[in-house]
């Protein structure tokens, strides 16, 4: 069970770095470029709106694997 | 106006007195009076947390910034705010823990008992004073200039720092760091409201979202991409401000100490979830002011345009509102830090803990009374000052991480390399020596130098678990 759950976090860290690197590469924020508009939002506001929601949803299943995980407390 | 705002005023300081009152601290201990009991849930955790981070420089700043530099501050500030809450809560259990063991008063001290050395405990808190001082008397003197502005003839702009600093004096030397978190609530709800009626205003004068952009766009195209139109938000700008935003956390002693005392990690985890949601939720309508002052007052100076979005183009209750909500963001951010800053030189005293809270209460006056002479005479630019705060106190973070990472005692090094980055930081900002090393920013060579001292501790830690099993 330890082990899936490392496993899992490992998972996630590594799509959390991942988002990381896209946010600050030509994929979220190419220079001079506000087009294709996102649901009537310049490209990179809608991109950035995107990564901004997975970092909160990561985070989400961060917590919830850590929910088994004796804790602090 | 200054009917409805005093009016509104006087509602907004009953309730403080009231709070102050609920929450006032009889007998004044650490635990009670510094660390709030220790027992904070999932809600007050979630708006203390938000306000102490969403400050003056969130509502005057960022609308400011988007209106001069475009959409991709959302990336310098939002995405960076959203990464921030995936740390928090990867690292926030590893802290509590640590805490617990190490019975926790400021992060200095958990840095001295960690490292086992004064030294480390002195950068935590020597980097602390340095640039938190300077970000909490912008935030004043940003207000009172402009409410100056607001109420030409009222008072002059020391006067109304003056009644700032007291009001944040008065309650955090009565109730503690209770009474902040109470008082943050209500203005962090305050701040809410009032930020989103504004927004909504701004949005409503065009008709809906894709008409503003459309507008913006007529105005100036650089505007809806990044660098931007004085070409700011280049990636490197963006990566040292993610960087120094992610470790928000643990190297700003006012988040930490709220990360150590929630009442539980199930509270911590709804509290770092909801940090994000809300992170999303302010930034968005200062978004909508900025678009909205690119394209009716894109020359105008800072202080004339924030006067236009959230006075003069306001209905005079909402103006009013704007104001309290104003005075209210730069408050609950500044008493935190005021008062934080009194926990961290707690946490470095050996003395009893009667005598301890003394010498503390007397030095959180005098933070005060130093922030409100460096208010009087700062005039630095908001949202810069606190990215330089921000990143200067994130030098710190690599030392504080394995400090609180490692389950051995580490060595001296990464303490030394981070007083050198620090020295060599602030000489950069002075203009002693270069901000640019080669091709990269100062700060992402030092930041690049503090991971490689990570990696060396790590191995040198390594070593010395290798050495002691074979023993």
């Amino acid at each position: 069970m330890k082990k899936r759950r490392v496993a899992l976090l490992k998972i996630l860290d590594g799509l959390a770095l991942l988002t990381f690197i896209a946010s600050f590469s030509p994929l979220v924020t190419p220079e001079h470029v506000a087009e294709p508009f996102i649901l009537g939002l310049p490209y990179t506001l809608g991109a950035g709106l995107l990564v901004s929601f997975l970092f909160v949803i990561l985070a989400y299943l961060v917590s919830i694997i850590n929910k088994e995980e004796n804790h602090a407390d | 106006m200054l009917t409805k705002f005093l009016i509104a005023g006087a509602i907004y300081l009953g309730i403080l007195v009231f709070l102050v009152r609920r929450t006032r601290v009889k007998e004044k201990t650490t635990s009670s009076y510094l660390l709030g009991g220790g027992n904070i849930g999932f809600v007050i955790g979630l708006f203390t947390t938000a306000a102490t981070l969403f400050s003056a420089f969130t509502v005057i700043g960022m609308p400011d910034f988007f209106r001069t530099h475009g959409i991709g501050a959302w990336i310098f500030l939002a995405v960076s705010d959203t990464m921030m809450v995936y740390a928090l809560i990867r690292v926030g259990e590893m802290l509590r823990r640590k805490a617990r063991k190490l019975d926790f008063k400021g992060m200095s001290g958990l840095m001295v008992n960690t490292y086992g050395a004064k030294l480390a405990g002195y950068v935590a808190f020597g980097g602390a004073v340095i640039f938190l001082i300077p970000y909490i008397a912008v935030q004043i003197s940003g207000i009172s200039i402009f409410l100056n502005a607001a109420f030409p003839n009222a008072i002059p702009v020391w006067a109304w720092s003056l009644i700032i600093v007291g009001i944040m004096i008065l309650y955090s030397e009565t109730g503690g760091l209770r009474a902040i978190m109470y008082n943050d609530t209500l203005q962090g709800i305050l701040l809410f409201i009032t930020i989103w009626i504004i927004g909504w205003n701004c949005v409503s004068h065009f008709g809906n979202m894709t008409s503003m952009f459309d507008k913006v766009e007529s105005i100036s195209n650089e505007l809806l991409s990044v660098p931007g139109p004085k070409g700011l938000f280049t990636t490197q700008f963006l990566i040292i401000s993610a960087i120094a935003i992610i470790s928000l956390p643990f190297t700003q002693p006012q988040i930490s100490t709220r990360v150590v005392i929630m009442k539980s990690s199930s509270a911590l985890r709804k509290m770092a979830i909801g940090l994000g949601i809300v992170a999303i939720l302010i930034i968005l309508p200062t978004l909508f002011m900025g678009m909205y002052g690119a394209v009716l007052y894109p020359e105008a100076s800072t202080q004339e345009f924030i006067g236009h979005v959230l006075l003069y183009d306001q209905a005079e209750g909402i103006a009013a509102l704007g104001l309290i909500g104003l005075i209210a963001a730069a408050i609950s951010t500044s008493d935190s830090q005021i008062f934080a800053l009194g926990s961290e030189l707690r946490s470095l005293l050996t003395l009893g803990d009667k005598k301890a809270i003394l010498i503390t209460r007397v030095f959180i006056f005098f933070f005060g009374i130093l922030a409100l002479i460096f208010s009087i005479l700062s005039t630095e630019h908001l949202v810069l000052l606190a990215r330089t705060s921000f990143t200067g106190t994130a030098m710190m973070g690599p030392m504080i991480l394995v400090g609180i990472l490692s389950s051995r005692k580490p060595s001296l090094l990464m303490p030394i390399v981070t007083v050198m980055a620090l020295i060599t930081f602030i000489l950069a900002k002075i203009g002693i020596i270069p901000s640019k090393i080669g091709v990269l920013e100062v700060e992402l060579f030092l930041f690049s130098i503090l991971a490689i001292a990570c990696v060396l501790e790590g191995f040198l830690l390594g070593k010395a678990k290798g050495t002691t099993s074979k023993n």
